[in-house]
């Protein structure tokens, strides 16, 4: 059951909020609590019951140790660590690590990989951040209905924000009243309607240009140069869209519980630079990273080189956590390198004394955006041929059609120069001129429309409130929400839009993770 | 001493008040009743607007209120022109026109024809369409209604996409006399997948035939493929598959208490209710490779059949034609799906017939 599906939406979601709340006002909180964790664990088996199994295991197995857990006891901790590692290993990476070892001793048998539980990435990370905050004593040990509903609670369950204990268990212990739940309701629907727009229309809209061209390259087909870019361009808004609508639907989904998720997006297109862009992108993986990998091995507290490898080594895993597959750990060891890059341009200039120009900036964020297409290359192609192929198409080795007309003018003589008189039909490809230009529409939104957390920027708490390094508050006086008629007829609007596509419903790209 | 109370009519509760302040409260209220109110206004623009049913465009053209209509034609698949081999594109409808145009006895009946023939057509949406059209006062003479032997056989009534759900509802819905369950049915066959669902369910059932116990459908109704569409030599190559199909098209058990058949009846009542004589044909079938295939029981069983529609059509008093038997193989095209389609010539030859058999004196 997904959150873009008719049973969620019209059957789980209404029935689970309206026992929620009946229970919230009428009996201890401690009933709410067990129905919402019941309904959690009900959302979660919907796909493959088996599958609970695993993640009642994994809860039992992780709070008892977290009830053993004590500061010093780093035994423990390698224990739990090593064993939950294991199990995601054993489900995720078995059948990769396997294919690899044949290959290597040239055994040409492929490993059929084991049905992957859904969302082990997301309950395994959450739980061994639990445990090293247990074992730093930054946090007391829970009871077990808060702690199976921090791993559990179906907003964030199968695709994140990777929540930390501290900031639910906290939630889950304190009583709201009654007054609020107007206002977390309205706020809450708003979230998640805008997060359905932008996956059902936004993102699944974009995805058949992108489907389009990856296939093709994947086939051993060549693309032209324009058709190369769309198509690339095409994913990244595809994974774009489709990430940002989930967060937002999460973010929604537990504010209607009146829960506060930590943010998770916030617009990483508009970054200037790399490091930036991973501060925007899918922010709580970031922190899990920088928090339980990335300092532990060090940080950049031992120099250039000791840096140079906790970076590599932090987003090679990064990528690897993504999928069992030589493509994400490219993709994951591009973005290494583009790290590389600008810290190591950062330690060689001068320090600016003025802020950066205009077309500094949006130069600055075209370069990022380009650099992360090229890395989704990576991420979204089956195999490296087709990768290769995609970018060698989009550095104009395949060709570039151009109009009859510069025929003669046209100073190289070249066979990739195609010249033909149907200039605009051919030159966009097999995705023609106009998936291009909602290409170039999704791109204008995307840089200058305010971002959801911007637009409910005076309804968030918590964790859910933008970084303030991130923020730019002000920007966009009109845009923002309030309950006010009109917006809630354009809300109306916009789910009414959404809800009858809903048929045509594709998976949402970070379930598979 | 204390001011004496006026009150003029009901003072608000202290709850309703704290209700019409709360501007989250009246967000949310409004968000509902935008939903519901666009939810419906949608339901309606999508019905009558967004959703174009070529049979219904078809049929809506030909029809108006008080029409007088000489003779009102119902048709299936036979009508049209359906495989790639077929030797020329002339319509059932075409070859009526043409002949009696040519036809003195006939001149008269091409005046006012309509023509309500889809490629899935059967009993049931013919009664609705007959409906339609004594709704808008048409005053009907004659009434063609073809009959499709294959449309007894359970692949054809029972197949989800033959019950025709969206063109009823849109045919209810454009001549304005639907119901709100009609503007739900659009909606729901034009944006989800629930055909297909119910279609591969479909596939996945088991069918059991009298002395043939067919199987799961999706296993013994697998395509043949399309080299045989215009090579009907290669038909040995398929002996097993086609033999299998024409059993499943044309050799279930036929009684009376038939869905289809109890629609034909009802449709008969409705035509002599509205004054108007019936004329019942059943369409040719490719009997030379059904007994080629089958057996001779295959032409028996056909017989069986065809007595049962014939008993019932004489006691709802119309007139019974039986053409099932009337055209050799070659006249048969869509060999693959070992249907009745015919070739160009073959519905030249039904359209004559038609014209024919209606304007002979003792019908």
């Amino acid at each position: 059951m997904e959150f873009n599906t008719y049973p969620f939406i019209a059957l789980f979601l209404p029935i689970t909020l309206l026992v929620y709340h009946l229970l919230e006002r009428r009996r201890p909180r401690v009933w709410s609590l067990m129905w919402l964790a019941g309904a959690s664990l009900f959302f979660y088996a919907w796909y493959n019951p088996a599958n609970l199994g695993i993640l009642l295991t994994s809860i039992a197995f992780n709070y008892g140790l977290g009830h053993v857990m004590a500061p010093g006891r780093k035994h423990w901790l390698i224990v739990g660590i090593v064993i939950n590692l294991a199990l995601l290993a054993h489900y995720k990476y078995g059948h990769f690590l396997a294919d690899n070892w044949h290959l290597a001793q040239r055994i040409y048998e492929q490993v059929h990989p084991l049905e992957l539980p859904l969302a082990i990435s997301f309950f395994t990370f959450q739980q061994i951040s639990y445990l090293v905050d247990r074992y730093r004593n930054d946090l007391k040990q829970p009871q077990l209905l808060h702690y199976s509903l921090f791993v559990t609670f179906f907003p964030h369950l199968l695709a994140g924000p990777i929540v930390q204990a501290g900031e639910m268990v906290a939630q889950f212990a304190k009583h709201h009243g009654r007054r609020r739940i107007a206002k977390d309701l309205a706020v809450g629907i708003t979230l998640f309607v805008l997060g359905l727009f932008k996956k059902v229309v936004l993102a699944d809209g974009v995805a058949t240009i992108a489907t389009e061209i990856f296939s093709a390259v994947d086939r051993g087909e060549s693309v032209h140069f324009l058709p190369a870019w769309c198509g690339a361009l095409a994913f990244s808004f595809e994974i774009y869209f489709d990430f940002s609508g989930y967060s937002d639907m999460a973010l929604g989904l537990a504010r209607m519980f009146g829960f506060h998720l930590p943010l998770n997006f916030y617009s990483p297109y508009r970054a200037t630079n790399i490091a930036e862009f991973w501060r925007r992108w899918h922010m709580t993986l970031s922190r899990f990273l920088r928090h339980y990998l990335y300092i532990p091995l060090g940080g950049s507290r031992q120099g250039i080189a000791q840096r140079a490898r906790n970076v590599m080594l932090t987003m090679l895993l990064g990528g690897l956590w993504h999928g069992a597959g030589w493509t994400f750990v490219a993709w994951g060891g591009l973005h290494g390198v583009y790290l590389l890059i600008y810290h190591s341009w950062n330690s060689f200039r001068v320090a600016p004394t003025r802020p950066p120009s205009r077309a500094r900036i949006l130069g600055n964020r075209l370069l990022t955006l380009l650099a992360v297409t090229i890395a989704w290359v990576f991420f979204r192609a089956e195999t490296f041929a087709g990768a290769w192929s995609l970018l060698a198409s989009m550095l104009g080795l395949h060709g570039v059609w151009l109009p009859l007309s510069w025929q003669g003018a046209w100073p190289f003589s070249h066979p990739l120069w195609v010249f033909t008189a149907s200039f605009p039909p051919y030159w966009f490809g097999p995705v023609g001129w106009k998936a291009c230009v909602w290409i170039a529409v999704l791109w204008v939104g995307v840089w200058w429309l305010p971002n959801s957390a911007q637009f409910m920027r005076h309804t968030l708490q918590g964790a859910s409130l933008p970084p303030e390094r991130l923020d730019q508050p002000g920007r966009f006086p009109i845009l923002s929400w309030r309950p006010h008629p009109i917006l809630a007829a354009g809300l109306a609007l916009m789910f009414i839009s959404t809800f009858v596509h809903l048929s045509l419903h594709k998976n949402f790209i970070y379930f598979q993770f | 001493m204390t001011e004496p109370h006026h009150t003029v009519g009901r003072t608000p509760s202290r709850g309703a008040s704290r209700r019409s302040r709360d501007p989250y409260r009246n967000f949310l209220w409004l968000f509902a009743a935008f939903t519901v109110q666009m939810a419906l206004l949608g339901l309606v623009i999508n019905a009558l607007y967004i959703v174009k049913h070529p049979d219904v465009e078809s049929i809506t053209s030909q029809i108006w209120r008080d029409r007088p209509i000489s003779m009102l034609l119902f048709g299936d698949s036979v009508a049209t022109s359906i495989g790639p081999c077929d030797s020329g594109r002339e319509t059932l409808q075409d070859w009526v026109q043409h002949t009696a145009k040519n036809h003195p006895e006939a001149q008269k009946l091409a005046q006012n024809m309509v023509f309500a023939t889809s490629a899935s057509f059967h009993p049931p949406v013919y009664n609705d369409i007959l409906n339609l059209m004594l709704s808008l006062n048409a005053s009907i003479q004659t009434v063609a209604i073809a009959i499709n032997p294959r449309s007894f056989s359970e692949e054809w009534y029972s197949m989800p996409s033959r019950r025709n759900e969206l063109f009823r509802a849109t045919l209810r819905v454009k001549t304005g006399i639907a119901t709100l369950l009609d503007y739900f049915q659009i909606a729901k066959y034009t944006y989800s997948d629930t055909l297909n669902r119910e279609i591969n369910q479909w596939l996945g059932e088991r069918v059991t035939y009298p002395d043939h116990p067919l199987g799961i459908r999706s296993q013994f109704n697998r395509e043949i493929k399309p080299d045989l569409e215009c090579h009907p030599e290669l038909r040995d190559k398929y002996h097993d598959a086609l033999k299998t199909k024409y059993i499943y098209h044309y050799m279930y058990a036929l009684n009376e208490s038939h869905e289809v058949l109890q629609a034909l009846r009802t449709l008969m009542g409705n035509v002599r209710a509205a004054g108007a004589r019936s004329v019942v044909y059943l369409t040719p079938i490719n009997m030379e490779d059904g007994v080629a295939l089958v057996g001779p029981e295959f032409k028996q069983r056909v017989a069986r059949n065809r007595a049962v529609i014939h008993n019932v059509v004489a006691r709802e008093g119309g007139v019974f034609l039986d053409w099932s038997d009337a055209l050799s193989r070659d006249r048969f095209v869509d060999q693959r799906l070992a249907v009745e389609h015919l070739d160009n010539a073959g519905r030249q030859w039904l359209g004559e017939a038609l014209v024919n058999a209606l304007t002979a004196p003792h019908h």
